[in-house]
């Protein structure tokens, strides 16, 4: 399996690589990146990650996250922190490699992952930039054992977010959820309608419970009569905030989705 | 002549006129509404750029830039908007003319906010900037309009001083044929984008007009009466 | 605008110039005292970009909203009234995100292009001799068309940050633009700006009618031409760069003619002047406020802006009635 393949190539690249002088000043600039650094990481490296890292209702390392000042995604805002390096993704219109580079500042960015080997790859660079090289190939062999012991995925199961939010059949998301033997059904367009809940209800149901607790107007979709009615499904919840990165903090979601559905 | 023209044509609106005015001469332009009136001074200003020839003391105006256009002519529209709340002396003074015309009154308006002052005042601070550059010609479009009777006869009687001081000309359309008849040294009539009479005594201008000249002034042509015998 | 004035409006435009570079000063000296080196590349790699684009950015809105105005006689048409930032915002999206061309020159002529569509489309819908109501539909109609597509742009495009990115690009953002950013948004502006200012007195004639300005031996089709062009390219420059910021091309100009007493096409300095000043102001708003929240750019002119523009509505009727 490719991706099996592109993790395997990832471990052996780690445990080849050589041990650079680990930087001592880390920002990140970006909730995903915040949580890469955070697992990866000494918190002796550690100055700064954004607010929404600190934020419980984004991540499960919020209390983590606390121990540092937090920044606002911007460069100019970590700088005054003298880092020795940042870690960003996306950016748009935002020029910061090349400011950062004439700061003196060394770079590491990071692509969004759209799929697991990007999981994969992103661990391994980021590890490596941290001088960590050993937590990167850790995390690394529990994302391998994880894809050998894999069940088969014959499972019909929707994934639910909020406002009736569901994900693509052919994307990270869905790989996620075929290592617990789900198999997300494929969908026209990102989301699903009631309708489609009722009449053909998937035998799981997989509701994040992305701040479930606050007010929007995807909490009032699901607050919806006909959404309580629905039978023939076996609901499972899972926690939204892993599901926005989709990096390996989905570890140990997909061994318990595993667990409550008897695999 | 200090002004000749012809061929002046604008697409459905003027169609090949010429005209000449002498130095010194006070022509007035009257036609029903639609004849061209407003065509042919454009066509004389170089607005819309109507193919014809003209020559303002040999030179085509039309080839001039703005440094020395208002030198050789100025042109009054017919309408008095302004978008712009400027005050009336910057108003005239970007006409680009020095001159002042004590004649106008206009000292008390000269520093009130163009939207500030009456239609009356306003025309005559529009005026103004035609007349400031004293340009070799003067086309101006109905300058009496909005102009109490007071205020009219003294503008016609100014616009008559400056043409006999400086040599210069004035092409002025009007739709009263009585004040053309009294302020011109003479009237061309147009009728349908041509120039089609001089003098408002031939009998095509009652056929143009719809009005023969009867005693206490004009009345409306009867159909099939001979504009020729007397009523 | 005399003397004395432009001395002032200049002295106020370094004085905030100086603080959007200087300030927060706190964190500023405490890291001098650390790491000099890194202090000064900060200043000079991320404040001093910020506030050129800021200056630049603002500058152009003013010159060229007033620039606009005088064209279409009118003193609603503005730059963003018209549809010419979202026409600038959309053509750089298409670029980047839909046809994939994403080096810095494309980007520019993307936003350059779109901003020229939505002028010219503007000019064939109202016509130059538009009345106020005409104008404001048809800019207001090309604004929605634009925004919309640009969301939808950005919401189709294959990039995953694309969504995310559209609050900059809808709402503008100055946030860690690089020395060659400004100069990529500064140049075109400059070059804008002081190609308008040489139109000054065409538009000032201009004032008193087309025809009347036409008799006065200028070349109104031309001259509507060059302010179209020069607008497009400094907007355009500026949208690529920073998104779509509102209202300062509304405000600046309004405020400008009340120093020139009315005049439109001589106000365009002022207009620049006075609109580097707002946007420098806003981006302060931006980087001071004490929210913990990072605000667009461009909801603090709009906050600026949009209570303005109702004065300015109630005022208008207020003088005519009187």
């Amino acid at each position: 399996m490719r991706v099996f393949a592109s993790l395997l190539a990832a471990s052996l690249a780690l445990a080849a690589a050589p041990s650079p002088a680990a930087p001592r000043r880390v920002a990140s600039l970006n909730l995903c990146t915040d949580e890469l650094v955070l697992m990866l990481a000494d918190p002796g490296q550690i100055v700064s990650v954004t607010h929404l890292a600190q934020q419980q209702a984004e991540t499960p390392l919020w209390r983590q996250a606390r121990r540092y000042r937090r920044n606002d995604g911007s460069l100019m805002s970590v700088t005054p922190l003298r880092p020795d390096l940042v870690v960003t993704m996306g950016g748009g219109g935002r020029d910061r490699l090349r400011i950062a580079e004439r700061l003196g500042i060394a770079t590491i960015d990071l692509p969004f992952a759209t799929d697991l080997g990007d999981v994969g790859e992103s661990i391994e660079r980021l590890s490596i930039a941290l001088g960590r090289p050993a937590r990167g190939a850790a995390l690394l062999r529990r994302m391998i054992a994880l894809v050998r012991s894999r069940p088969p995925a014959d499972r019909d199961t929707i994934w639910l977010g909020g406002g009736g939010r569901t994900v693509a059949a052919d994307g990270i998301e869905a790989q996620w959820m075929a290592l617990a033997g789900l198999r997300q059904r494929p969908l026209s367009g990102d989301r699903v309608s009631l309708e489609t809940l009722l009449a053909r209800p998937p035998s799981i149901l997989l509701r994040s419970d992305y701040r479930q607790r606050q007010y929007s107007g995807g909490q009032r979709w699901l607050a919806h009569p006909a959404a309580s009615r629905l039978q023939g499904s076996r609901t499972v919840a899972t926690d939204g905030r892993l599901w926005t990165c989709m990096g390996p903090l989905l570890i140990a979601e997909v061994a318990r989705l595993r667990r409550q559905s008897g695999r | 002549m200090m002004l000749t023209a012809s061929g002046l044509t604008l697409p459905g609106r003027l169609f090949g006129a010429s005209i000449a005015i002498a130095a010194g001469e006070l022509v007035c332009l009257v036609g029903p509404n639609g004849s061209g009136k407003t065509s042919l001074l454009h066509a004389l200003a170089g607005i819309g750029g109507a193919p014809g020839t003209v020559a303002l003391e040999g030179a085509d105006p039309r080839r001039l830039g703005p440094a020395l256009r208002p030198a050789s002519l100025t042109y009054l529209p017919a309408s008095r908007d302004i978008a712009w709340p400027l005050l009336a002396r910057d108003l005239i003074a970007l006409g680009g003319g020095g001159a002042d015309f004590p004649e106008l009154e206009l000292a008390p308006l000269l520093d009130r906010r163009l939207d500030s002052l009456s239609t009356g005042e306003r025309s005559r601070v529009l005026i103004a900037r035609a007349l400031a550059p004293q340009p070799k010609l003067l086309l101006l479009d109905e300058p009496t309009a909005n102009l109490d009777p007071l205020w009219r006869i003294r503008l016609m009687a100014l616009v008559r001083s400056e043409l006999r001081a400086g040599n210069r000309a004035a092409l002025v359309a009007i739709h009263d044929l009585d004040a053309a008849a009294r302020y011109g040294d003479r009237i061309v009539v147009m009728d349908r984008g041509r120039i089609a009479a001089e003098g408002l005594d031939g009998p095509q201008v009652a056929q143009i007009f719809g009005v023969e000249r009867g005693d206490g002034g004009w009345r409306e042509l009867k159909p099939g009466a001979d504009p020729r015998s007397s009523p | 605008m005399n003397g004395r004035v432009a001395a002032a409006l200049a002295l106020a435009l370094s004085a905030v110039f100086a603080a959007s570079v200087l300030l927060p000063f706190g964190s500023l000296s405490a890291l001098f005292g650390e790491d000099r080196a890194l202090a000064t590349a900060l200043v000079v790699e991320l404040r001093l970009p910020r506030a050129l684009l800021a200056f630049a950015y603002g500058a152009t809105l003013g010159a060229s909203g007033a620039a606009v105005q005088a064209l279409f006689a009118n003193p609603l048409a503005s730059p963003d009234l018209t549809g010419t930032t979202s026409g600038a915002a959309l053509g750089a999206v298409m670029t980047v995100y839909i046809a994939g061309f994403t080096a810095p020159i494309a980007l520019s002529m993307g936003s350059v292009l779109g901003a020229l569509a939505a002028l010219t489309l503007l000019l064939s819908l109202a016509g130059p001799k538009a009345e106020t109501a005409t104008l404001l539909l048809a800019g207001l109609a090309i604004s929605a068309l634009a925004g919309a597509l640009t969301t939808l742009a950005l919401a189709l495009a294959p990039s995953p940050f694309a969504f995310y990115d559209a609050y900059d690009w809808l709402m503008g953002s100055l946030i860690d633009r690089s020395l060659e950013q400004a100069a990529f948004a500064g140049l075109p502006a400059l070059l804008t700006i002081f190609a308008l200012l040489r139109l000054g007195p065409a538009l000032d004639r201009l004032a008193l009618g087309e025809e009347v300005a036409q008799s006065m031996g200028h070349d109104v089709t031309r001259l509507r031409r060059q302010v179209i062009c020069l607008t497009a390219l400094g907007v355009g420059a500026c949208v690529a760069i920073c998104g779509a910021i509102g209202f300062i091309g509304l405000i600046a100009p309004i405020f400008a003619r009340r120093l020139t007493r009315g005049h439109p096409g001589r106000a365009m300095a002022a207009a620049a002047l006075i609109g580097a000043l707002l946007l420098i102001l806003a981006d302060l708003v931006v980087r001071l406020a004490p929210l913990g929240r990072t605000l667009p750019i461009g909801v603090v002119t709009a906050l600026i802006g949009a209570p303005f523009f109702l004065w300015l509505v109630a005022h208008m009727r207020w003088t005519l009635r009187a």
